[in-house]
């Protein structure tokens, strides 16, 4: 349950809270107007943390006994403080939950304090407002709706601003969103035209009313109009490009104006930061099962000795030393003996597993996981970084990885590298992708291209373009037979862009700043080609050519990008170099994706281009269609009046109204080229994919690419190869698509080769309409080794995943990627995989866990998680023995002591035992254990289907474990028992007694629980000796300091203290006091000794048997050799073990899955 | 790539800005590298046949000597039959007087030479000392000689014996000074039988050895003093409580020949240690003189009735060992374990040798 959004749900739905729906209206300089109560604004003051001083004890009490297990430990303290049925004294149970509950408490309380610091820093911090005449430094939580402030160069905006005027040229100013988006390039704004040129001055007395929209998360969208005070009727539209958001940053711009609309809470940074959801690992989940089972089997236990304690008073009535005060009824002794077993065999149930486990996963996640070199992205100075460590174990686990290509197999760093004029290709080379398809069809098709004959120290002048064709480069193109056409084309690409340039100062050279790295590659490659942009003002943009020569062109309007346009567009004005107005020409120049761009596209266009895009495509090269079209200058006018100002100015729809107007004015365009931009592979891709299906790992690519890229791209990184049939599937009727899946499906039972599923989007989508096709669909891409889905959309790519998920729930699926439009995918798979990259930060917020390279997912997965599934089940199971074997001493006593529940314990060495003296070692476990070293779990991917299998952590092993806590539990009880039990006398003489035995059994479990650790550990590093042996000795001490100091305690607590006190006074005693009685005998130790080792014995010896005689599983075999090599000969890999042992070696296979039935999935 | 001259006011801009030295986020490892890159140097505990051939013949090597010593010392030690007595004489169970029978001169058989101390013990069996309410029964403040005890909170820990109740009224008397001292089952089912220990002279005289009520009087060669931890007589049972105590023979109410027990007396601390298990024995006495083998008789004063839990009464004498008192079991446990791990020992190192011999021949085929 997350506690936390149901607050918020409630919070922003209180009458008080409530968002008006009617638009917003802000009258400038108004502030009487402005702080009206019933325009529901809010103050500046953010507030990110969880609890406020408040509700931080009652709220997080509230979130922690939210949890099961609590409830059940809280429901146990009660019945101990107050029934006085409780067979381990009055406190047992409640101190242990106490320091658990504390613990979070304070893990909790001091993450939220330090949010809270950062909050305050931010709240005070000061911004200028230009209030009465004067400017005014204030705290930024102070700031209102409707109040203008200054800011400075490099200042955070301290709320959503709308800009009023600029220091800057044409009122443009520069931002810097990275700490809302991720994206690092500078991104422009523009002042609200009728207000640039203002000056403070003027904007102390500007009076005007601003109507926009309520509060939103929308960070690219923005309606609203301004209307000055003296001319109400002119309504000035406002938009996206006059927002200056919260947590932007002003740069190369000296000072803007802006006007507050949005603050605090209700600002865009704000609405955007809903925390994620919590995600539940299938381990976890596996436990919560667990825990219920281990309940069943106390209500069981406790029932069954409640007859015990009715039977043996029915026989047993007539003992007089028991007094007449005792003789309840046999019946209401049993009832009573519900409460006193429930009592006694609650510590069945590990009290201290899900700290434990919460501790372990913290440590791992902070120290292994974010510090690990292997995941440390050098050049970029990105670290790999944990978000929610709550899924370290199912890293392990995986079966399923959904990747996105661009810029997750790929590496957004675009290089412009070809283009195509009328199908006459230029530049040379060939990509990776190029080279691997070319191997595969015996290299015929890349004859169109001239052979690569760049010289090998040839390095590209420019960043982002890789060009190289000695046919037009250095100006040699103006003697070329397609000179114009060339020339044309250059010209779109170094204007038909939204980049921004800047200057370096240092280097003397002009960086682009773009929102995509396509464009910027087109600007590069332009530029490299002679034609330089060099500057860009709101209304012109400036080429420099050769000879110093320059090209100027008006703005008229730009048609941005948006993901169902798929192409952008600009339109401008050359101006000519006479100076003589007549002969300015007005172009719509249009860039797009090849599918988008033919329906726009004159009749008599050749269509020649089109086999250059198909070869481009093959290479994997990332293709755009350039296309352009003069207008008239009455066309234009009409076109831009009617039509684009009516739509600018709309403040509700206008997206769709801009789309429509575009429309209008994109058409009958003249084609002029098509670009080919290389997108390469990232570091080591192709060996990465390898090494994961060899882990059983299923790979599926998911891409908005064409189909022939898409698989080009499948060949280049080693998804598929030249044996792997490939099964196509594309659009066709639902009727045939089912059969033929059906006819794949039934022939891929017969024959075993490779094979791949490649699907595109439409064909996904009627699959998707489908149960009875998505099920078949699924069992095809079961027997398949990789699926490629091309040309898909955001919401298919989740869709896939949910897919997935839902036939195959035992599967853990992981999606990674790295752009917005993965977020989805990320979200909704079990594990999300960000790339912190070029397109941005999204991803990687969405994500639980945040990388720099895509094959930092091997050491992510095949080290950490294989790692830390081991760990973090094994830690669960040990809880879980360490649990059973306590309570099943107590159990076995039952039987000595007249069912009447006395303990074996004390109640007060009870508390100590999980919470004190087995608790190290297992968390050491938890960090640090491995079964063998990273080298050889990074090599012999095979190792990782333990994970898969779940072998470490299903109702067989954790039936094992309960077996080994019942030996170890009859060892620790018997031996004392059947040793100085009833009938036999210490060497001084005295028997042993009840304090005695108690003393004895005690610390047999303590020495068995802490070697089990030990004997469970693949490696003994200085930690796991230092706090096994520590605990072992450190309980021997503690008792016996504890010991030597009760007379001490006895008088420090007197006896007239409340019971509860005095309770524990004797508990303490009793605990503790009989140690040096005991340990004083030799026969102590020799009991100790013979308990340990009968009960380690038959541990030792099964691990043998398991490890030395080869029969059974075969994972299991190949894991001990993998063991016994390592051993010998240090960090092994595959080679020396198929040495060692090819026959098994090769027999290992991932899981077999079955698709989940029909009426199974109704009724979930 | 030159610059236009347009941008200079922009250049110098950012020329003026600061630059803040950018701070690598590379993990920090050069003082814990092995720690947080996973590669502590670490011991692998793989159970390869040498070592478990190895370790399992170790344990033989340990646990067969400690088996054979303690075998040897358990068996040094001298113990008489168990004398079981309950059912030698009747006792006649009335609530006004004193249940009592005599047993007089029991032999008791000593087999060989018991070197003093000797021990002497009462043994019951049937008797669930460890029952949960029965052992809980008790106040732990009131026998470490707590002056005022509030008498619910005694009452919360006593019951059912907490309040001396001269009349039917039972909450006319609940006054701290009407609390027995001690309260409780556990000293309210105090065992009160009395042994006699005598040797026979070559004349048929029969002398005392051990006069179990009189310890540490006349020609009584056995001390009472010292039955008891040490521990226990210097800070858990000390006088002081106030209430109803054992001074001047008082006695529990309704019961007149039922005396309160003496919270110092060493047989009621012994008693108020309560057996963690049904069947067990206390300790009686301890005689400090040597005792030849040979026929000793008792006398036995029964008071303590265990007919009507089915339990019985024997008194024993023994001799202690380093190892304690004559038990085999932790002996032939020690042995047993020892054995087994030797033939798993020998079972593994002939399955290696097994293997070794295969691997050879299929290495270096003839």
């Amino acid at each position: 349950m997350d506690f936390n959004r149901a607050l918020k749900y409630v919070r922003d739905r209180l009458p008080w809270n409530k968002i008006p729906e009617h638009p917003r209206e802000i009258r400038i300089n108004d502030n009487e107007y402005n702080s009206l109560k019933e325009h529901k604004y809010c103050d500046n003051s953010i507030s990110t943390g969880k609890y406020n001083i408040f509700t931080f004890i009652p709220q997080n009490l509230l979130e922690q006994f939210t949890r099961i297990a609590n409830i059940y430990f809280l429901v146990i303290s009660v019945l101990q403080v107050a029934t006085g049925l409780s067979p381990t004294g009055r406190i047992g149970t409640l101190i242990p939950l106490v320091v658990v509950v504390l613990f979070q408490l304070i893990k909790d309380g001091v993450e939220d304090l330090k949010r809270h610091i950062a909050d305050r820093q931010v709240n005070k911090s000061k911004t200028t407002v230009l209030k009465n005449n004067s400017a005014e430094e204030i705290f930024w939580e102070n700031l209102k709706v409707g109040e203008i402030v200054r800011i400075q160069q490099d200042q955070y905006f301290p709320a959503d601003l709308i800009c009023l005027s600029s220091s800057e040229l044409g009122g443009l100013c520069y931002i810097e969103t990275s700490n809302l988006d991720g994206e690092t390039n500078l991104k422009i704004r523009r002042s609200l035209h009728a207000t640039s040129t203002m000056t403070e001055e003027e904007l102390y007395n500007l009076k005007a009313t601003i109507i926009c929209q309520q509060p939103n998360n929308l960070i690219y969208k923005f309606d609203g109009t301004l209307a000055f005070q003296n001319t109400p009727t002119n309504v000035l539209p406002i938009e996206i490009e006059q927002i200056l958001p919260r947590g932007a940053v002003l740069k190369n711009t000296k000072v803007i104006y802006g006007l507050t609309i949005y603050t605090g809470r209700h600002t865009k940074l704000m609405m955007n930061s809903n925390a994620a959801v919590r995600k539940v690992s299938k381990v976890e989940r596996y436990t919560n099962i667990t825990i219920i089972v281990l309940f069943v089997i106390i209500v069981f236990v406790t029932i069954l000795c409640s007859f015990g304690i009715g039977m043996w008073q029915t026989f047993h009535s007539k003992s007089w030393y028991l007094f007449t005060g005792f003789k309840d009824s046999a019946p209401i002794s049993a009832l009573k003996g519900l409460v006193t077993f429930f009592i006694l065999f609650s510590s069945f149930i590990p009290i201290s597993l899900f700290i434990s486990m919460e501790l372990a996963k913290l440590f791992q996640a902070r120290h292994l996981m974010d510090q690990d070199l292997n995941m440390y992205y050098e050049k970029e100075d990105i670290p790999a970084v944990v978000k929610t460590s709550t899924l370290n174990e199912e890293l392990g686990q995986v079966e399923h990885i959904f990747s996105d290509k661009t810029g997750t197999l790929t590496q957004n760093v675009m290089d412009f590298l070809k283009f195509s004029i009328n199908g006459t290709e230029f530049g040379t080379g060939t990509t990776e992708i190029g080279r691997a398809a070319a191997i595969r069809n015996g290299s015929h098709h890349l004859t169109t291209c001239h052979d690569d004959d760049r010289p090998s120290e040839w390095i590209s002048p420019i960043r982002n373009s890789n060009f190289y064709d000695k046919r037009i480069m250095n100006g040699a193109w103006k003697h070329h037979p397609l000179k114009n056409e060339i020339n044309q084309f250059l010209i779109l690409l170094s204007i038909c862009h939204t980049v921004i340039p800047q200057h370096d100062p240092i280097t003397n050279q002009i960086k682009y700043q773009a929102s995509s790295p396509d464009e910027n590659a087109l600007v590069a490659g332009a530029a490299q080609l002679g034609f330089v942009f060099t500057k860009r003002t709101p209304t012109h943009i400036t080429i420099q050519l050769e000879n110093e020569q320059f090209l100027e062109f008006q703005i008229l309007n730009v048609i941005e990008f948006t993901s169902t346009r798929k192409r952008m567009s600009i339109i401008v004005k050359s101006i000519s170099e006479n100076g003589n107005p007549s002969d300015d020409k007005i172009y719509i120049m249009t860039k797009g994706a090849d599918n988008v761009m033919i329906p726009l596209l004159s009749k008599s266009s050749s269509l020649e281009i089109f086999d250059s895009i198909r070869n481009f495509a093959q290479e994997g090269l990332r293709t755009l269609v350039c296309a352009q079209r003069e207008i008239s200058e009455i066309e234009y006018q009409e076109w831009n009046s009617n039509h684009y100002q009516s739509a600018i100015s709309n403040v509700n729809d206008k997206e769709r109204c801009l789309q429509e107007a575009a429309c209008l004015i994109e058409c009958d365009l003249q084609i002029i080229g098509a670009s080919a931009i290389e997108d390469k592979l990232q570091n080591d891709v192709p060996n990465v994919i390898l090494e994961l299906m060899s882990a059983g790992i299923k790979l599926w690519v998911l891409t908005g690419d064409k189909q022939e890229t898409a698989i080009n791209i499948g060949f280049a990184c080693n998804l598929l190869n030249q044996s792997t049939k490939l099964i196509l599937l594309q659009k066709i009727s639902q009727l045939e698509l089912n059969q033929l899946l059906e006819s794949n499906v039934n022939q891929i039972q017969q024959e075993i080769c490779q094979r791949a599923v490649v699907v595109d989007g439409d064909c996904l989508q009627s699959i998707l309409e489908d149960h009875q096709l998505e099920r078949v669909f699924l069992q095809l891409c079961l027997y398949c080794n990789a699926v490629i889905c091309c040309r898909v959309s955001p919401l298919q790519k989740s869709l896939v995943v949910s897919l997935v998920k839902k036939y195959l729930p035992r599967c853990v699926t992981l999606a990674i990627g790295d752009g917005a439009n993965d977020v989805s995918m990320i979200q909704s798979a079990h594990i999300g995989v960000g790339i912190s990259g070029q397109e941005g930060l999204q991803a990687s917020r969405a994500s639980d866990y945040s990388i720099a390279q895509f094959s930092f997912l091997k050491p992510l997965l095949l080290v950490h998680g294989r790692f830390n599934y081991r760990r973090i089940t094994k830690l669960i199971l040990y809880c879980i023995y360490k649990a059973a074997i306590i309570s099943l001493c107590q159990f076995w006593f039952i039987w000595f002591n007249a069912f009447t529940g006395s303990s074996i314990y004390d109640g007060f060495v009870l508390i100590f035992f999980s919470l004190l003296f087995t608790a190290a070692p297992i968390i050491v476990y938890g960090v640090f254990d491995r079964d063998v070293s990273c080298a050889t779990s990074l090599n012999v991917p095979k190792l990782y289907a333990y994970g898969q299998k779940c072998e470490y952590y299903n109702m067989k092993v954790l039936a094992g474990w309960l077996l080994t806590a019942t030996w170890h539990s009859l060892c620790c009880f018997f031996v004392p028992m059947l040793a100085i039990g009833a009938t036999t006398e210490l060497s001084n003489g005295r028997p042993a007694d009840y304090l005695h035995f108690q003393c004895m059994v005690y610390a047999c479990v303590v020495v068995v629980a802490n070697l089990k650790v030990g004997l469970e550990s693949g490696s003994w590093t200085f930690f796991h000796h230092l706090s096994i042996w520590g605990s072992i000795l450190g309980y021997f001490v503690f008792v016996a300091i504890f010991a030597g100091a009760y007379p001490a305690v006895d008088k420090i607590i007197p006896s007239s203290a409340p019971p509860l006190i005095v309770d524990f006074r004797y508990q303490f005693r009793n605990g503790f006091f009989e140690f040096y009685h005991s340990a004083n005998h030799w026969v102590y130790w020799f009991v100790m000794l013979l308990a340990v080792v009968l009960s380690l014995g038959k541990d030792v010896l099964w691990k043998a048997i398991k490890q030395n005689i080869r029969i059974g599983d075969m994972l299991q075999q190949v894991y001990h050799v993998a063991q016994y090599l390592e051993k010998t000969r240090g960090p092994t890999d595959e080679i020396e073990l198929m040495n060692q042992c090819k026959e098994l070696y090769m027999c290992l296979s991932p899981p077999v899955r079955k698709i989940k039935s029909e009426n199974k999935c109704a009724c979930l | 790539m030159s610059i236009t001259g347009d941008n200079i006011d922009m250049e110098q801009d950012i020329a003026q800005q600061p630059q803040p030295p950018k701070k690598s986020k590379k993990p920090k490892v050069h003082l814990d590298r092995a720690f947080t890159q996973q590669r502590l140097p670490a011991w692998q505990p793989i159970l390869s046949p040498p070592w478990v051939i190895a370790s399992f013949f170790i344990i033989f090597l340990i646990f067969t000597p400690i088996g054979i010593a303690i075998f040897f010392a358990s068996q040094s030690v001298i113990e008489t039959n168990e004398l079981q007595y309950d059912n030698l004489c009747t006792m006649t169970i009335n609530n006004q007087t004193a249940p009592v029978c005599s047993i007089s001169k029991r032999e008791i058989v000593v087999p060989a030479l018991m070197k003093a101390p000797v021990y002497m013990y009462y043994k019951l069996t049937n008797f669930y000392q460890n029952h949960r309410r029965y052992a809980a029964s008790r106040s732990d403040s009131q026998l470490g000689g707590t002056a005022n005890i509030n008498p619910s909170d005694a009452q919360s820990t006593c019951a059912p014996i907490t309040f001396y109740q001269p009349t039917q009224d039972i909450t006319n008397e609940t006054s701290s000074a009407s609390v027995y001292v001690p309260c409780g089952l556990v000293a309210w089912s105090m065992f009160n039988d009395t042994f006699v220990l005598y040797s026979k002279d070559a004349g048929g005289n029969f002398n005392v050895l051990c006069d179990g009520p009189n310890a540490g009087n006349g020609n009584s060669s056995c001390t009472k003093k010292g039955i008891a931890w040490k521990s226990d007589v210097d800070v858990k049972f000390k006088y002081g409580a106030t209430g109803r105590n054992s001074s001047g023979g008082a006695t529990y109410y309704g019961e007149p020949t039922h005396l309160i027990p003496d919270v110092q007396d060493e047989d009621f601390i012994v008693w108020m240690r309560t057996a963690a298990l049904p069947n067990f024995r206390k300790l009686y006495r301890i005689i400090n003189v040597d005792i030849p083998a040979g026929t000793y008789y008792l006398d036995i004063e029964q008071r303590y009735p265990v007919s009507n839990f089915s339990g019985t009464k024997s008194v024993i004498l023994t001799t202690s060992s380093w190892i304690g008192g004559k038990n085999l079991f932790l002996a032939i446990a020690y042995m047993a374990v020892g054995g087994l791990c030797f033939l798993l020992a020998a079972a593994f190192l002939v399955g290696y040798i097994i293997q070794k011999i295969k691997f050879r021949r299929s290495s270096n085929p003839i």
